[in-house]
């Protein structure tokens, strides 16, 4: 049991990446992985919510009727979203500013939303716990890792220190979301190639998320 | 009994839900107020010393803000104002003297590029205003512009401009007053 805790911790990290292999939460990925500060700070609140979040719904799962299940969901993911913000506000408050918008549109993250209906809602406390975390963890790596990359090559900079500044002609576009997307596919890339993921896609097999989802064969509501 | 299940218990239980949910949004809420708003303030007025360093305190009025000396006394004004930049507008704070010599510029808030009018921001290109006379500004004949961000110094000398409209109207007015 113990193993299989430890496992549900470190999938979110490669093998089901939520961002470079299941490719939830992309907005924010997109938009705030200009710099590699900011990318930490979104993974480190996103993360805090998606914890708590999955802590809760599966404390609730036996609570909450199927039917209202979604608004159930968002209400507790939203709280803690609020949560976070407002801490964040009083302690923090140039991480509020550089992120702006951003943060309280946590509560529409996929990734969070994604994990309360795939594996929190099914599965005991501790390994939903377990989940959010490797899954946080997952994100803020490959957000942080994204922002580094964009900041050296959009910047010269990596968490705002010179590194390639003055020496080489910063690549202007990588600070900008276009640049993003460049960055993004080619992680997404890399991720499938260390993965080992076949390249076609023959149905429900292939898919990271096959073991949650049962091919789709989900029992039905009402 | 079915009836009641099918619509009682999960409207009864997404209540219960929320009501906690709202009971700890608001104590946190209550927790937290005081120390955002010191945060804000604070910010507000390292702000403020950075284009008015002269001043002891500060005095906010209704759409501008007086810098004060030790004894209370109204050394200079500071304006908030807007211009157009590339991608959205340009927030600008001016601080003039009550000379008419303006003491600093500083951008608060933009969404220009980051590569381009986020450089020339980062770089102070601000600052070439430090010391000048508050006049109408056009760009080539009492200021330059920022190689890459016309865009962005436009935007500015647009709020800059305004700001001095409205320090010639306020120091207008408290002369006629006094």
């Amino acid at each position: 049991m113990a193993k299989n805790n430890f496992g549900e911790f470190t999938k979110g990290i490669i093998k089901e990446n939520p961002v470079l292999v299941l490719l939830l939460g992309t907005c924010p990925t997109l938009a705030i992985s200009s710099s590699a500060l900011n990318s930490l700070g979104m993974g480190i609140a996103a993360a805090a919510v998606l914890i708590c979040s999955n802590a809760v719904i599966a404390a609730l799962k036996r609570v909450i009727p199927d039917s209202v299940r979604i608004p159930a969901y968002i209400t507790v993911i939203a709280s803690f979203v609020s949560i976070v913000q407002m801490l964040i506000k009083a302690y923090v408050p140039a991480l509020d500013k550089s992120l702006g918008i951003f943060l309280p549109l946590i509560v529409v993250n996929c990734i969070i939303l994604g994990r309360a209906e795939m594996f929190a809602s099914k599965n005991k406390i501790l390994p939903s716990i377990l989940d959010g975390a490797g899954m946080g963890l997952g994100f803020t790596l490959a957000i942080t890792f994204m922002g580094i990359v964009r900041e050296i090559l959009g910047s010269g900079t990596v968490f705002g220190f010179d590194v390639t500044k003055g020496k080489v002609e910063p690549i202007g576009i990588f600070a900008i979301t276009a640049g993003g997307f460049f960055v993004y596919g080619i992680l997404i890339a890399l991720v499938n190639k260390i993965a080992k993921r076949p390249n076609q896609s023959p149905g429900c097999a292939a898919c990271p998320m096959a073991a949650a989802c049962h091919g789709g064969a989900k029992k039905e509501v009402e | 009994m079915k009836v009641s299940k099918k619509i009682l218990y999960p409207a009864l239980s997404l209540f219960l839900i929320t009501l906690v949910s709202v009971i700890l949004l608001a104590l946190i809420n209550a927790f937290t107020k005081d120390k955002i708003k010191d945060a804000n303030r604070s910010n507000e007025d390292k702000q403020r010393i950075a284009v008015f360093p002269d001043a002891e305190s500060f005095r906010e009025k209704e759409n501008y803000t007086e810098c004060l000396d030790g004894d209370k006394n109204i050394i200079g004004y500071i304006f908030v104002t807007k211009g157009a930049g590339y991608s959205g507008d340009i927030t600008v704070m001016t601080g003039i003297d009550k000379d008419g010599v303006i003491s600093g510029v500083k951008v608060l808030e933009h969404t220009e590029t980051p590569t381009f009018g986020g450089v020339a921001v980062e770089n102070n290109f601000t600052d070439e205003y430090k010391g000048k006379e508050a006049q109408t500004f056009v760009k080539g004949q009492n200021i330059d512009g920022w190689t890459g961000a016309t865009k962005t110094t436009n935007g500015v000398i647009e709020a800059v401009n305004l700001a001095v409209g409205s320090f010639e109207t306020v120091a207008k007015g408290g002369a006629d007053n006094g």
